[in-house]
């Protein structure tokens, strides 16, 4: 398949704790690729299976939060038996923990933290639980004097609409 | 825990007063870490504290020690020794040690709940599972105890070290320092040094 050739050409974006970020042009559109690693550590049975569950929750949720136009990433192609999954680039997106880390002003950080609690709200009143909800997995995009909240990687993430496991997703939450 | 935690402060302070030493109290988990910073000594490092009644992810940020992951039910310690009471494991020197030595005789990898929440883990639906399993398993399944224990070690410590590296990730943190009782666990520190030696290359 053209996959293999295409990602010759993709520049390393970020070498994250479970996956590799590259980015390549996917059909004239720029595109970030996230290939999940294999993990020498772990037995190789436990390690097939983590990914590829991984990979398929990612791609369902992702589809499943656009579905109830929560900001995420399109998905372009998803390749299970390589763990790739082809997304769109937000060339323009700040990790919200940087963003914080450069924001000054109380004002800012309530605003912002305002746009967070909403996404996260949404997101459970659509039944899906992040499962990794960090200041490293938001993307804040300021576009035309508008701030946008893009949420990303979904590989933790799992249905349920119970309290329980909200208040999970909340409280093991990083923020 | 309340019987053992009275008999060791009564040791404590008749010892203090023998020798007429000062009885300083300490934070039990910061001792952990402080232990294991003296003798390694590292610096900064990302604490794993695994024991018997501990599952902590712990780094240093913003002046103090913080928790970025831990167990939101059982101690993995506590998940290992229930389940060598269930399988009629000998507690000395330790279960954990016990546990250790079978799962060396294990061939066959039996899939368990594999249960991380971002850097939180948790250990009691697995546990209640291999209860619930385990005849099932050992009479019908045809799988030992040795590939119990085994399949056991690699899903708990595989948890761990993907939530330390979690934590590494979100920290920007080099090294990792295991402390606490399963910190003895040899298959624990292989798995956690294949994990380093990767991330150095």
């Amino acid at each position: 398949m053209m996959i293999s050739n295409i990602r010759k050409e993709a520049t390393l974006f970020h070498q994250g704790a479970e996956a590799t970020l590259y980015i390549a042009d996917f059909l004239g559109r720029p595109s970030l690729w996230k290939q999940r690693v294999v993990k020498k550590y772990r037995h190789e049975c436990l390690d097939q299976r983590i990914r590829t569950r991984r990979l398929l929750q990612e791609v369902r949720t992702l589809l499943r939060c656009r579905k109830l136009q929560i900001r995420v990433p399109a998905v372009y192609f998803v390749d299970p038996e390589e763990s790739i999954l082809i997304m769109q680039y937000i060339s323009d997106g700040i990790v919200l923990k940087n963003y914080l880390n450069q924001s000054n002003g109380s004002q800012e950080l309530s605003f912002i933290a305002t746009k967070v609690g909403k996404a996260v709200a949404k997101l459970h009143n659509g039944s899906i639980i992040h499962g990794d909800l960090t200041t490293s997995n938001f993307l804040v995009v300021t576009r035309n004097n508008e701030t946008l909240l893009y949420l990303i990687d979904f590989g933790l993430s799992f249905y349920s609409n119970t309290e329980e496991d909200k208040a999970v997703d909340l409280c093991c939450s990083i923020l | 825990m309340g019987g053992p935690l009275c008999s060791v402060a009564v040791a404590a302070r008749t010892v203090s007063q023998l020798w007429r030493k000062p009885l300083i109290p300490v934070n039990h988990c910061v001792a952990h870490i402080e232990m294991g910073r003296l003798v390694t000594g590292a610096s900064d490092p990302v604490v794993l504290y695994v024991s018997g009644g501990n599952t902590q992810v712990i780094s240093f940020t913003q002046g103090r020690y913080r928790i970025f992951g831990e167990t939101i039910d059982i101690a993995v310690g506590n998940c290992l020794d229930r389940f060598a009471r269930l399988i009629n494991l000998s507690n000395d020197p330790s279960p954990g040690y016990q546990i250790e030595q079978m799962a060396k005789q294990g061939r066959h990898f039996i899939e368990l709940p594999y249960i991380v929440k971002g850097m939180d883990v948790s250990f009691s639906g697995l546990l209640s599972l291999m209860e619930e399993q385990l005849d099932n398993w050992l009479t019908r399944q045809g799988y030992t105890v040795a590939d119990l224990c085994f399949s056991l070690q690699e899903t708990v410590f595989s948890m761990l070290v993907e939530v330390t590296e979690r934590a590494m990730a979100h920290c920007g943190q080099k090294d990792v320092l295991v402390v606490g009782g399963v910190g003895c666990n040899e298959r624990l520190q292989s798995m956690m040094n294949d994990f380093v030696s990767i991330m150095v290359q």
